[in-house]
C-alpha cells in the first residue's frame, strides 16, 4: 500500500530534479546540454523546486500542489513563448517537457490521499 | 526458452532500470526542443520537423507509409506537428516520472516505428538506432520500468486497492 512516506519521498526527489536541472545553465555542456535552463528558468527551477523539497521534507501536501500547479503554469508559459518567437522565459520546449513531468508527478502527490503506514499495515 | 524463476529484480537491477527509464525519458525530452510551432520547420527550405516528415517520400522505406505522409500529413502539417510535439513531450515527462510507464513505453515504439519508416533510409542514418530505440521501449514496457524508483512504483499497490474499472485501467497502464 502505498504511504504517506513514499509520497513525500517522490516529492522530494521531483524538487531535488528541479534544482538539479540547474546543471543546464552550463553552455559547456555542449549536445549534453538536454534543455536550456537560463535567467527566469533558473529562478523557478529553484523557487519550484525547493518548494518541492519543502513539500517532502514537511510532508505538507498542499506545497506539492502548489509546486505542481506552479510547474504547469510555466510549462505552458514556456510553450507560448516558443510559439510566439520569445524567449523571455530562459527556457526550451525540453525544459517545458520536464517542467510538464514534474508539474504531473507532484499534482499526483499533492492530490493523493493520506495513507499511514499503520493504515497500509491494517489492510 | 522458458524462465525458471519469475523476474524479480535486485536493489541494483531496479536501479539500473531506473536510470534506463530516465535516460530515455531525456533522449524524448532533448528532441522536443527542435519540434518548434507554429511552423514545425515548414517553409523554403524545409527544415527541422517538416524536412525529416518529407524524408519519408523522398527516400522511402515502406510504400503505404509514403502515401500516408505524401496525403495525409503534409496537407495537414501543421496539426501533426502539434500532435508529434505533444506525444514526444508527453512521453519525455512521462517517462521521466515513471508514470503510467507501460502505456508511454508502447506509444514509444509506435513513435519509433514512425520516426523509422520515415528517417532509415535518409543518407547518413544508422539503421541499429532506430531498431534499438524500438527495443528498449519493449524492455521498459516488459519490465513495468516505472515501478522501480518512479511513480507506478509509488502508485501502484493503492490503485490495485481501489475499486472501479479507472484504478484498474491506471494499474495496466503501469
Amino acid at each position: 500500500m502505498t504511504t504517506t512516506h513514499d509520497l513525500d519521498r517522490a516529492a522530494l526527489t521531483f524538487g531535488l530534479a528541479s534544482l538539479a536541472s540547474l546543471v543546464f545553465v552550463f553552455e559547456g555542456l555542449d549536445e549534453f546540454r538536454f534543455m536550456t535552463v537560463g535567467g527566469p528558468a533558473a529562478a523557478i527551477a529553484v523557487v519550484l523546486g525547493g518548494l518541492a523539497v519543502a513539500a517532502g521534507l514537511t510532508g505538507i501536501r498542499v506545497l506539492a500542489l502548489l509546486a505542481g500547479l506552479g510547474f504547469g503554469t510555466v510549462a505552458v508559459l514556456q510553450l507560448v513563448a516558443t510559439a510566439t518567437g520569445g524567449d523571455w522565459l530562459g527556457g526550451n520546449l525540453s525544459t517545458m517537457a520536464f517542467w510538464l513531468g514534474l508539474a504531473v508527478g507532484l499534482l499526483v502527490i499533492g492530490t493523493a490521499p493520506n495513507v499511514t503506514a499503520a493504515a497500509a499495515e491494517g489492510n | 526458452m522458458k524462465a525458471t524463476t519469475p523476474f524479480a529484480p535486485s536493489r541494483l537491477s531496479g536501479w539500473l532500470i531506473a536510470a534506463a527509464r530516465i535516460g530515455v525519458a531525456l533522449m524524448w525530452i532533448d528532441n522536443v526542443s527542435w519540434k518548434t510551432p507554429p511552423g514545425f520547420g515548414e517553409g523554403d527550405p524545409p527544415s527541422t520537423l517538416y524536412r525529416w516528415t518529407l524524408n519519408g517520400v523522398e527516400y522511402e522505406v515502406l510504400a503505404p507509409w509514403a502515401w500516408f505522409i505524401d496525403t495525409v500529413v503534409v496537407p495537414n502539417f501543421t496539426v501533426f506537428g502539434w500532435l508529434v510535439l505533444a506525444l514526444e513531450a508527453s512521453l519525455g515527462a512521462f517517462l521521466l516520472i515513471g508514470l503510467f510507464t507501460r502505456l508511454f513505453a508502447l506509444l514509444g515504439v509506435v513513435q519509433s516505428l514512425a520516426i523509422t519508416f520515415s528517417a532509415l533510409n535518409a543518407p547518413h542514418e544508422w539503421y541499429w538506432a532506430y531498431l534499438l530505440m524500438i527495443l528498449i521501449h519493449l524492455l521498459l514496457f516488459a519490465t513495468a520500468a516505472g515501478r522501480y524508483g518512479g511513480m507506478d512504483g509509488v502508485m501502484h499497490s493503492h490503485w490495485g486497492h481501489r475499486g472501479g474499472r479507472l484504478h484498474r485501467l491506471m494499474k495496466a497502464a503501469s
